[in-house]
C-alpha cells in the first residue's frame, strides 16, 4: 500500500486536518508536531484488529503444536503405548499387540488425563480378564522421557498412573462385591420375601399392623426397606383417615375431588340453617307487632 | 529551485544586507515582518514544538538575523540559508545551556529527522519556505470560505470517499471552473447554480446538494490563485482522466 501525501491544513492538540494528493479532506489524530502548510506523509500502519487476530492466530497453532508434542511415553503392561504431553494429556495411542489393539478399539482415550486414559484401559482389561475366567494380574506401566531432562514429569506421569490404577481396582472391587451382594430389587414392585404379608391387605383393612411386617429382620437392607415403606404408608394413612373414613387404593387417587365434594356439601347445609333462622326471626317481628296493635 | 515566494524573500534579504553594510542601521525594519515568519517556523521546527512571538526562541532568532547581516557572506551561498542556519545553531546553544540546569535531554529536539549535531541541508529551509507559502495560501482559503460559512472540519464531513463519487464530483467542480457565467454566480450569490447546471449540464441535483461545501471550496481553489493547493485538487495533476466538460 503506497503512503499518500497531503497538506496540513489545520492542526489542534492531538488532531490535523490533511487535504489528501486525491483531493479529500481527513481528520488525523497525531502526536506529532505538525504545522498548517506543512507537508504530510501518511505512515502506514497494519490496523490494531489484524494485529490482534494474527497474535491470536500464531498463539493457537503454538498451542495446538505444543499440545500434541508428545514429551513421554506410558507403556501399559505389553498392551499399549501412550505419548502423553506436558498437561499429561495422552496424544498419541499405539498398540503393542493385537490384544492391546482390540481393547484400544473399544476404549477411546485419546485426549483423556493419563490418569483416566490408565483406569479406562485397566478397568476394560479386567473385565476382559474376567469374561474369560483369567487371573487378574497387575499391569506393569512405565514412563520413558525422551529426553533425560523430563525426570519430574516421568514422576508425575507415574504418580498419575498410580491414581488411575486405583481408581481401576476400586472399581474392580465394586463389581465384584455387587455380583455378590446383589439382588433383582425394583421399586415399583417390592419383593419382600416375608411370603405371608400382603400390601394390599393392609390398606383396605386400614389398620397397620407393624409386627406382620416384621420380616426379613436379618436382612439389614431389606429391614430398611420395609421402614421405608412403613413411613410411606403412615403418610397416606393420616390423608385417608381426615374424614374419618377408609379410602380403597382407588378413591385415594381422586381424593382432592372427593374432598371438594364434601366440603361443598357442608357449605350447603350452614346455609340453609342460616335462611330457617331468618324466618324465625320474621316470624317473632309480626308477633310483637300484633301484640302492640 | 526557489519558488517566487523564496526568491522574493532571498532577494529582500540581500537588499537589506547591502544597506545594512552601506550604513542605513534600520533596513532591517524593511524586512523584519517578513523574515520573522520564516525564523519562527525555523526555531519550531528545531525545537519540535510550536514557538510563539513571545517565547525565548523567539528573541534568539531575532538576534540570530542580526547576527546574519553582519556575518554574512553573499559569495558563499543563499542568505536565507544562512539565517536558517544561525537560528538553528543559537537555539542549540541555548538548549544546551539550559540542559546543564535541567534534566531535559538533549535528544528530544531530534524530531523531523533533524538531528542537533549535524548541520542539514539547505532543502530543510527551503522546505520551510515551501512550507510558509503553503500556509498563507490555506490562511487565505480559509478567510474566503468563511464568506461561505465553511470550514476545513465541514469539509471532512462532506468529502467524497468513494473514487466513483469522487470523479461525478470533480465533474461538477470542472463545469463550474469553466464556464464563467456559473462561477460568477457562486461567487456572488454565494451559492450553487443548481438550476443552471441540472437543465444544462444534466449535473444530478442530489449528488451537488450533497457535496456542495466540497465543491465550492474546489471551484474557489481553482478560481484563485493557490498554485500548492490546486495540485491537490486537480485530476490531470494526480494523473486522473480529465472529465469531459462539453454540454449534453
Amino acid at each position: 500500500m503506497a503512503n499518500r501525501k497531503g497538506i496540513v491544513m489545520e492542526t489542534g492538540k492531538g488532531w490535523a486536518i490533511i487535504l489528501m494528493d486525491n483531493g479529500e479532506y481527513q481528520k488525523i489524530k497525531t502526536n506529532d508536531f505538525l504545522e498548517v502548510g506543512e507537508q504530510y506523509q501518511e505512515k502506514f500502519r497494519l490496523p490494531l484488529s489484524y494485529i490482534a487476530a494474527a497474535v491470536i492466530l500464531l498463539a493457537l497453532s503454538l498451542t495446538t503444536l505444543d499440545y500434541y508434542s508428545v514429551k513421554t511415553y506410558a507403556q501399559v503392561s505389553s498392551l499399549a503405548e501412550l505419548g502423553v504431553n506436558r498437561w499429561g494429556r495422552v496424544v498419541s495411542v499405539q498398540a503393542n499387540n493385537e490384544a492391546g489393539q482390540q481393547i484400544l478399539n473399544m476404549v477411546e482415550v485419546k485426549n483423556d488425563t493419563l490418569e483416566v486414559a490408565v483406569e479406562k484401559i485397566y478397568t476394560h482389561t479386567l473385565k476382559d480378564e474376567q469374561d474369560n475366567r483369567l487371573s487378574v494380574n497387575k499391569p506393569e506401566i512405565s514412563v520413558i522421557g525422551p529426553d533425560r531432562k523430563e525426570t519430574k514429569l516421568e514422576e508425575k506421569m507415574l504418580k498419575k498412573i498410580d491414581q488411575g490404577l486405583k481408581q481401576a481396582e476400586k472399581a474392580r472391587k465394586k463389581v465384584n462385591s455387587k455380583e455378590h451382594t446383589d439382588y433383582d430389587f425394583h421399586e415399583d414392585e417390592p419383593d419382600y420375601r416375608g411370603e405371608d404379608i400382603d400390601i394390599h391387605e393392609i390398606w383396605e383393612d386400614g389398620d397397620l399392623d407393624r409386627d406382620n411386617l416384621d420380616i426379613g429382620k436379618n436382612n439389614k437392607s431389606l429391614h430398611n426397606e420395609q421402614e421405608q415403606l412403613i413411613i410411606k404408608i403412615d403418610k397416606k394413612h393420616d390423608i385417608i383417615t381426615k374424614d374419618k373414613q377408609l379410602l380403597p387404593l382407588e378413591s385415594r387417587r381422586n381424593y382432592n375431588s372427593y374432598k371438594n365434594k364434601y366440603d361443598k356439601d357442608n357449605e350447603d347445609s350452614y346455609d340453609d340453617d342460616d335462611d330457617d333462622d331468618d324466618d324465625d326471626d320474621d316470624y317473632e317481628e309480626d308477633v310483637i307487632l300484633k301484640i302492640n296493635n | 529551485m526557489y519558488s517566487p515566494e523564496q526568491t522574493s524573500l532571498s532577494s529582500m534579504l540581500d537588499q537589506v544586507w547591502k544597506d545594512y553594510h552601506n550604513g542605513d542601521k534600520e533596513a532591517l525594519d524593511n524586512i523584519y515582518e517578513h523574515l520573522m515568519p520564516f525564523c519562527l517556523r525555523v526555531s519550531s521546527k528545531t525545537c519540535g514544538r510550536y514557538i510563539s512571538d513571545h517565547d525565548e526562541e523567539a528573541s534568539i532568532a531575532r538576534l540570530a538575523i542580526i547576527e546574519t547581516l553582519e556575518k554574512y557572506d553573499p559569495d558563499k551561498g543563499s542568505g536565507l540559508v544562512f539565517l536558517g542556519q544561525t537560528i538553528r545553531t543559537r537555539i542549540i546553544d541555548y538548549k544546551r545551556k539550559e540542559k546543564k540546569h535541567s534534566l531535559l535531554p538533549v535528544t528530544f529536539l531530534t524530531r523531523n529527522g533533524s538531528s542537533l549535531t549535524g548541520d542539514v541541508e539547505e532543502c530543510f529551509f527551503e522546505e520551510i519556505l515551501d512550507d510558509l507559502a503553503r500556509s498563507q495560501e490555506i490562511e487565505k482559503l480559509k478567510s474566503i470560505l468563511g464568506e461561505f460559512n465553511i470550514g476545513f472540519e465541514e469539509l471532512v464531513q462532506v468529502s467524497p470517499r468513494q473514487t466513483r463519487s469522487r470523479q461525478n464530483v470533480n465533474r461538477i467542480i470542472d463545469i463550474i471552473v469553466a464556464d464563467d457565467e456559473l462561477s460568477s454566480y457562486l461567487m456572488e450569490k454565494k451559492m450553487l447554480p443548481m438550476k443552471d447546471m441540472e437543465e444544462t449540464w444534466q449535473v444530478n441535483r442530489k449528488l451537488a446538494d450533497r457535496y456542495r461545501k466540497y465543491i465550492i471550496t474546489a471551484v474557489i481553489i481553482q478560481l484563485n490563485d493557490f498554485p500548492y493547493l490546486r495540485s491537490f485538487i486537480l485530476p490531470e495533476a494526480r494523473g486522473e482522466q480529465k472529465w469531459q466538460t462539453e454540454k449534453a
